[in-house]
């Protein structure tokens, strides 16, 4: 119970306020001198010709999320793919309980129309 | 993997069966199979988990550990469940959505079972996160009502947050004891003495705030009035009650069941965050006119008098809060009842006022929400009045006297905002020209039957609920 012991965390919470804190207190009180130059959003020098914030179509994110999904599913094959062998067909069922499954998903998602791009 | 697991496979099968029928083209089998695949995984896995009772069972290389308390928790995770199905078949957010709101509902049973029956600490985040997920989603099933989505985003970024406080929390308890496994963190706790360990009472700290959360207790409550008022009323039903059982389960195995060495140093706490749910629930529910939004106060209170239970540390009082949970979710179920059909036919009827005059249109769901919200209040001899009585009772055992003080007054204040819908119930007629009549259909008919009688079952046998819920309890605490 030797408190002396966690002294690098209290360092650090204190380190962390006292450079946001700074942060946030150097805005507050000092000078602004806003300019069209310093308000423009950076793009490596050039100017900006469209608007920067544009509406983007929503499959981009859908698409997004169910590669995640699958992705993930393939990264859970991999350690069983090794192991397979020493355990047969228990872990053959496992499997495909598992794949089934996100078969299953697959298929909820296709029949909806979320595969098709708008 | 063993029988034990059954309950949890067969819950998680259903889960993903249930989507299926959706896919089917519009007609009969995309209609009803998803409720009726629900309602026989439900059951289906509420008789397998009725046949595990009896000693402790590992599974799953002891992640899973199926004892009583597991299956006194899954019978009133799956009873809230058919209740909440059978509330929702006539539902409009399960129009065209059928597959998903009852894939969800069983999907998130799923996440309870696994907080229930969990071995480690892991498994007590992913049950958590699972039941959460899916009911973020499921409060904003009704898309077309701002109020709906409003509730699904507030409950996304709280609950997001809680389970980050509650996963940091348990990441100090593991670093404070070096394994996740409840049973070996007992020991470890036992053995090196660890009463007052900085890393473990800061670990302690964020998985009570983390939980409180879950639990909707004081002061982590402030999403519960809006996510309440807005979700979709059997939505709201379930959250009411078998969210707050799971989060409470989390809280006993955690606290009661791994760190009950360590009582002196998570007592005070816990009993501080009761009573301040219960003052705050209970005074919050005094102004409220409409019927979700005090309800949602009267869940704050009520997840106070439950954490009592789980503060006194003891087997009285853990015994005391297993009859009042399974108590608690058939009144509040059935309390729910009457505004599930009142907002689909009046444009104000989740309001208290709208219900005026109702009991005598309809007598047989006037009796049930009068007789729940009688139980709820505390009336004897109803079994409402029994668990306040043993859970203030456990509380002054275990010199928490003050505590009990508390719970008495905010449950003698909470008989205003209990009483005043059933006097609007029964009292003025009507006004003529209602809106649309609305044909609650038999589901809904059925849910009430079973919550009424549920309230009246738990009152007539308490004695041998009480039995089987000290022999839960005593699973709980065994080592």
């Amino acid at each position: 119970m030797d408190l002396y012991d966690y002294l690098p965390i209290v360092a650090f919470m204190i380190a962390g306020l006292a450079v946001g804190g700074a942060i946030l207190t150097l805005s507050r009180i000092g000078p602004t001198k806003p300019n069209p130059a310093k308000e423009m959003p950076y793009e490596s020098g050039i100017l900006a010709t469209t608007p920067v914030r544009q509406r983007f179509p929503i499959d981009f994110y859908l698409t997004a999320m169910l590669f995640i999904v699958f992705d993930i599913e393939l990264a859970f094959l991999y350690p069983v793919a090794l192991v397979m062998r020493d355990n047969g067909i228990p872990a053959l069922v496992l499997l495909l309980v598992f794949t089934v499954t996100v078969v299953e998903a697959l298929a909820y998602v296709w029949r909806k129309g979320a595969l098709e791009w708008r | 993997m063993n029988i034990a697991a059954l309950p949890m496979m067969i819950l998680i099968a259903t889960a993903v069966v249930a989507l299926v029928p959706s896919l089917a083209p519009p007609g009969r089998v995309r209609h009803l199979g998803p409720p009726l695949v629900s309602i026989v995984g439900l059951v289906a896995a509420a008789g397998m988990s009725v046949l595990l009772w009896g000693d402790r069972q590992y599974t799953f290389y002891g992640a899973f550990r199926t004892d009583r308390l597991t299956v006194l928790m899954t019978l009133i995770f799956i009873a809230s469940a058919l209740v909440t199905v059978l509330m929702s078949l006539r539902e409009p957010a399960t129009v065209d959505r059928r597959g998903e709101y009852y894939s969800l509902l069983v999907a998130a049973v799923v996440g309870m079972v696994l907080v229930a029956g969990t071995g480690d600490l892991i498994g007590v985040f992913l049950g958590i996160e699972i039941l959460s997920v899916a009911l973020y989603v499921l409060c904003a099933m009704e898309v077309w009502r701002a109020r709906s989505l409003e509730a699904g985003l507030k409950y996304l970024i709280v609950g997001a947050v809680g389970s980050a406080l509650l996963l940091y929390g348990l990441t100090f308890v593991f670093g404070a004891t070096g394994s996740v496994s409840l049973e070996e963190i007992s020991d470890i706790v036992r053995v090196r003495g660890l009463g007052g360990e900085p890393l473990l009472m800061g670990g302690m700290a964020l998985v009570i705030a983390g939980l409180g959360f879950k639990a909707s207790a004081a002061p982590f409550h402030m999403w519960v009035p809006d996510v309440y008022e807005g979700a979709p009323t059997p939505i709201t039903a379930f959250m009411a009650t078998a969210v707050k059982a799971a989060a409470i389960v989390a809280f006993l195995r955690v606290f009661s069941g791994a760190l009950i060495d360590v009582v002196d140093d998570w007592q005070m706490p816990l009993a501080v965050i009761a009573a301040l749910a219960i003052i705050a629930g209970n005074v919050g529910a005094l102004v409220q006119q409409s019927f979700k939004r005090m309800m949602a106060y009267s869940s704050i209170a009520q997840a106070g008098y439950l954490l009592i239970g789980v503060a006194t540390g003891t087997l009285l009082g853990v015994r005391s809060l297993l009859y009042y949970l399974i108590a608690y979710t058939a009144m509040t179920l059935g309390a729910f009842i009457l505004v599930a059909i009142r907002e689909r036919e009046v444009e104000d009827g989740q309001s208290i006022a709208s219900l005026a005059g109702y009991g005598r249109r309809s007598p047989l769901h006037g009796v049930v929400v009068t007789v729940c919200l009688f139980a709820l209040a505390g009336f004897p001899p109803l079994s409402g009045f029994i668990g306040k009585f043993m859970l203030f009772g456990a509380a002054v055992e275990a010199d928490l006297t003050w505590l009990a003080v508390v719970g008495a007054v905010g449950s003698a204040v909470s008989v205003a905002y209990y009483l005043r819908p059933i006097f609007v119930l029964w009292g003025e007629d009507p006004e003529p020209g209602n809106a649309r009549t609305f044909d609650p259909g038999d589901g809904l008919w059925v849910a009430s039957v079973l919550a009424g009688l549920g309230v009246v079952v738990t009152s007539i046998l308490a004695s041998p609920l009480l039995d089987y819920c000290r022999e839960a309890a005593q699973a709980l605490i065994a080592p």
